[in-house]
């Protein structure tokens, strides 16, 4: 919370919760079938905190007397909530906001709670925007089966045919096959990426065989 | 000077997310209300206070209330509510808008920079919960239609309104009461007259004079008084007067007043001089279809009311007057003529482009799921009534009541007297020259109640001087009659005079369309005597024809009222009847040089209608379908319409090229031809005929109505002058226009309820085929 220019924590806190909220507004109209039809409204939230309770600020935490007293409950602040991850980076959600509710609570045996709950008014600033999610690199695919033909020592996928392409595995019936560059052997298979053409020394059995391909593409 | 005080307030309008996940179909707008303090007024170059104050949640709701549901309601006010939130230790709350006067507060709310309502705060409905702050404030503004009420139509000078008034400039008077000067845009394309018609005709030089036009079948198009402009003729073109139009072997003959020359088979073309104007810029209503009483008009609402009859309807939209007329709102384009605040054309009509669509892919939708599709019934039969009332007073000031004072009286006295000058009367002299005669009211009262009342004309300074108090012409038309009766007495006793004398009583003449004069009298035009009174003309100028009465002087007392009653026969000519009440100096004898004679007048008019004296109390149009199972019915009164007479109340009127008016004979719809096509024959029909149709085209099938929430509002908001296309597919909304005709619009949040009325529908379009029925009213 900002008081006189400096951003104070509030309560000794052991909980905070963050909620916006969005307002639907339904336009189920004639032809929507069996579904109905919304578009978002208005927005708003809340902020709640609760933690240990004390008598003031002198620990450089905002406490629930303080925000109890009028002067300050009738008031719109200027709040931040700071979020930091464990690589260290952070980021900072700023909004107004105004006390709802203070709540003073004590257990036999245990400390005094205390818990506050603003109420946000106005809009929501993101310290950086939140930019969409960029599909993943290097994300191994989904496993290609293919069918080895009986008498054939060679499969082709188009699948494959990108220069990015990384296969981690072939299994041949359940059966792990290495890659080598070429002239496979025994339990072993090349590829031409340009081409899609995996490349086996043995050919298939009476009937062909199943070929699992695990890969990736790397960029 | 302008207001020394602006309160404002400003929030944004909540934008309108799209239903398909693309971006907001409606951003946000700024919001801004500016209520000006005219109670606080500073030089123009001084800087206005400006107060700012906090909006509600619900800042502004504007609505328009039509509980009726009524298509054809006249006038849809609109209201605003502005909401705040006090502070009254700013001096913010509902105490700085009490006290007021009540145009004190001008109300401007814009949207986007757009204004789109101006009024006045009404402060009756201004409220604040009575609690410690912070409260929400409520002020109500008004476009101030409603409050036209309570105000009777009068001129900008404040005087009651008298004689002819362009259309535009009645309904510019009234909404000047408003308090808003605003343009006036016109949806309303009827036109009078027959418009353009090209036919290959015969053009006749006959040797009676009566020169002819013969059409190559029956028209509409033509009608007695019509300006016609001919042109393509090799030797025929030129604007003719129609004198009568006939028909004769299925041709439509025209008769016209001035010359013509023998042309055969020349394809000609006709225009309507009176169908170049708009109808409300070249259509003329008397002021007294608006009398409330003898010199005083009813108030601004109801004369609105009835220029829009079952037609129009007028509202408010982005800071003008909208007036549309409800039949246009069909599958034709719509043309929107402007007038400005005085009722001024501007622009004529162009082609406007006013469809506006909702539903689910558009900017505005239905929300909230909460639509609902009801369906009005088709009726049996719509019945528009007109009825014939005349004036209260046909002559003008005809109990000389009227007129501001010149001696007052002392009504603290036994007896006094009080002498007035006379409202609607002009003294006319004879042949020119400045009356030396006077006339004024001289009412008698006793302890202050009047007793006597009568018109004094004093003697003109020689007898050779014919003077009389002449009224204010009457309207009047072939075949009428009517009857006077004068109450005449001298204010003294002539003394000694002399036998038998003849004295003129009264002026009884017309002046006919032609400016030519028709004389009640027993002289003929070559000066002899004729054996009874009769109508004697044409006079080419004003001639000196009285009607006279003998008064045998000496033996009787000339201050006893004696009474001459003249029962006119049947009226020769149309044009306008003139009374005149002569000065009393007419003989050589000196004996009457100062008689003072006074007069008491009443008149009676019958005006002849189908074959008939006062028979008929008015007409009706009608439409009905044949079909049976159908009962429901509409009727309503109409009070502008096809009146029998000019004088009748309602009666509209063309000019007529020579200083006066003509009563109006048909009108066609000009929108259908794009204003200045050439109209088909059968929509060339009397006014009444139009207005009927108009309403029976939207009663004669079932007409769906949908009620419900919508979201979106912005700077091009829907609004009543709107033909709104339902774009959500289904029966009920394909191929049909619709007319927003209520609503309730939160200018926070978008949000909005509406009535949807059917206009139009493409499969069963306007329609003229169900039977039209004309017919006259008896009895009361």
């Amino acid at each position: 919370m900002l008081v006189d220019g400096v951003y104070y924590p509030i309560f000794c806190a052991k909980s905070g919760e963050l909620v916006l909220e969005q307002d639907e507004i339904e336009v189920t109209y004639i032809n929507s079938g069996s579904f109905r039809d919304f578009i978002p409204g208005l927005n708003g939230g809340t902020f709640t905190a609760t933690g240990i309770t004390s008598l003031d600020n002198s620990e450089s935490k905002i406490s629930i007397t303080y925000l109890m007293q009028q002067a300050i409950r009738r008031v719109i602040w200027p709040l931040r909530t700071l979020l930091t991850d464990d690589d260290g980076g952070t980021l900072q959600i700023t909004y107004n906001a105004f006390v709802t509710n203070t709540t003073l609570s004590k257990q036999t045996g245990s400390y005094s709670q205390s818990s506050v709950v603003f109420r946000i008014t106005g809009a929501i600033e993101f310290s950086s925007v939140i930019t969409p999610p960029v599909a993943p690199i290097c994300q191994v695919q989904d496993t290609l089966n293919l069918t080895l033909a009986e008498d054939a020592t060679t499969i082709v996928s188009a699948t494959l045919i990108d220069p990015n392409t990384v296969i981690l595995a072939v299994f041949r019936e359940g059966t792990e096959y290495y890659q080598v560059p070429s002239s496979p052997g025994n339990r072993q298979y090349s590829i031409d990426i340009t081409t899609g053409t995996i490349t086996f020394q043995s050919p298939g059995n009476p009937g062909g065989e199943g070929v699992e391909v695990v890969w990736q593409i790397t960029a | 000077m302008k207001p020394g005080i602006v309160y404002t307030l400003s929030w944004d309008l909540a934008p309108t997310a799209a239903s398909d996940g693309g971006p907001d179909r409606i951003d946000a707008k700024l919001m801004v209300v500016s209520i000006y303090d005219y109670g606080h007024m500073i030089d123009d170059d001084a800087n206005a206070e400006v107060i700012v104050l906090t909006p509600a949640a619900a800042a502004l709701d504007v609505s328009v209330i039509n509980n009726d549901e009524n298509k054809f309601a006249q006038i849809r006010a609109k209201q605003a509510k502005i909401r705040f939130i006090s502070d009254q230790g700013q001096g913010q709350d509902i105490n700085i808008f009490s006290d007021a006067y009540d145009n004190q507060f001008y109300v401007v709310i814009t949207c986007n920079a757009v204004t789109m309502f101006l009024g006045y705060l009404m402060l009756p409905d201004g409220q604040m919960p009575f609690q410690p702050d912070p409260n929400v404030v409520e002020l109500t503004a008004s476009d101030h239609l409603p409050l036209l009420k309570d105000i009777s139509l009068v001129d900008d000078s404040g005087d009651n309104i008298l004689g002819k008034y362009r259309i535009a400039e009645l309904i510019a008077l009234c909404l000047k009461k408003t308090g808003l000067s605003l343009p006036i845009n016109v949806i309303n394309n009827l036109r009078h007259g027959g418009g353009i018609l090209i036919d290959e005709v015969d053009f006749a030089d006959a040797p009676d004079g009566d020169d002819f036009i013969v059409l190559s079948t029956t028209f509409n198009n033509f009608y007695a008084g019509q300006s016609i402009v001919i042109s393509g003729t090799v030797s025929n073109n030129g604007t003719f007067t129609v004198t009568a139009v006939t028909e004769l072997v299925g041709k439509t003959v025209i008769f016209v007043a001035e010359a013509l020359t023998t042309e055969s088979n020349v394809t000609a073309t006709f225009s309507d001089a009176s169908s170049l104007l708009h109808l409300y810029d070249g259509v003329y209503l008397d002021a007294k279809t608006f009398e409330a009483e003898i010199g005083a008009s009813e108030n601004a609402y109801s004369v609105l009311e009835k220029i829009f009859g079952d037609d129009c309807a007028i509202f408010q939209y982005k800071a003008e007057w909208w007036i549309i007329r409800i039949d246009e709102y069909d599958g034709n384009p719509l043309y929107k003529a402007k007038f400005d605040a005085d009722g001024v054309l501007i622009d004529d009509p162009a082609e406007i482009d006013l469809n506006y669509s909702i539903g689910f892919d558009q900017n505005v939708l239905f929300a909230a799921a909460d639509q609902i599709l009801r369906f009005d019934r088709p009726h049996k039969f719509v019945k528009e009534t007109f009825r014939y009332e005349n004036p209260l007073e046909i002559v003008c000031n005809v109990d000389f009541d009227r007129g501001d004072v010149i001696t007052p009286p002392d009504l603290a006295a036994a007896s006094s007297e009080g002498t007035y000058n006379v409202d609607c009367w002009t003294l006319h002299r004879y042949s020119g020259g400045s009356p030396t005669s006077t006339m004024y009211i001289r009412r008698v009262f006793e302890f202050g109640y009047e007793k006597q009342r009568y018109l004094v004309v004093t003697p003109a300074s020689s007898s050779s001087e014919t003077t009389w108090a002449e009224s204010q012409p009457i309207p009047v038309q072939v075949k009428d009659r009517a009857n006077i009766n004068v109450e005449y007495s001298a204010q003294t006793d002539f003394g000694s005079g002399e036998g038998n004398v003849e004295y003129d009583i009264v002026f009884l003449f017309i002046i006919d369309t032609a400016g030519e004069y028709w004389y009640w009298s027993n002289i003929d035009a070559g000066g002899g005597t004729l054996s009874e009174y009769q109508w004697v003309g044409p006079f080419p100028a004003e001639t000196n024809r009285p009607v006279s009465e003998s008064w045998i002087l000496g033996d009787v007392d000339e201050t006893d009222p004696r009474t001459l009653f003249v029962e006119m026969s049947a009226f020769p000519v149309t044009g306008n009847l003139y009374i005149g009440l002569p000065q009393f100096n007419q003989t050589g004898s000196g004996f009457d040089d100062n008689v003072i004679i006074q007069y008491n007048i009443s008149f009676q008019y019958s005006p002849f209608v189908n074959g008939s004296y006062e028979k008929y109390t008015g007409h009706t149009n009608s439409v009905s379908t044949a079909l049976a199972g159908y009962a429901a019915k509409r009727e309503n009164e109409v009070f502008i319409g096809d009146a029998p007479k000019p004088i009748t109340k309602g009666a509209m009127f063309v000019a007529n090229g020579l200083g006066g008016y003509t009563v109006t004979a048909r009108f066609y719809p000009s929108a259908k031809y794009a204003i200045t096509g050439q109209p088909d024959a059968d929509q060339i029909q009397p006014y009444g005929w139009h207005q009927a149709y108009a309403v029976w085209n939207q009663y004669r099938m079932a007409v769906r109505i949908f009620t419900g929430s919508l979201q979106g509002l912005g700077d091009d908001w829907p609004d009543l002058l709107h033909r709104i296309i339902l774009t959500d597919n289904n029966p009920n909304t394909t191929g049909r226009y619709f007319l927003l005709i209520s609503f309730q619009q939160d200018w926070r949040t978008g949000s909005w309820r509406g009535t949807f009325i059917e206009c139009f529908n493409e499969d069963n379009p306007r329609s003229y085929t169900d039977p039209e029925e004309f017919k006259y009213l008896t009895g009361g």
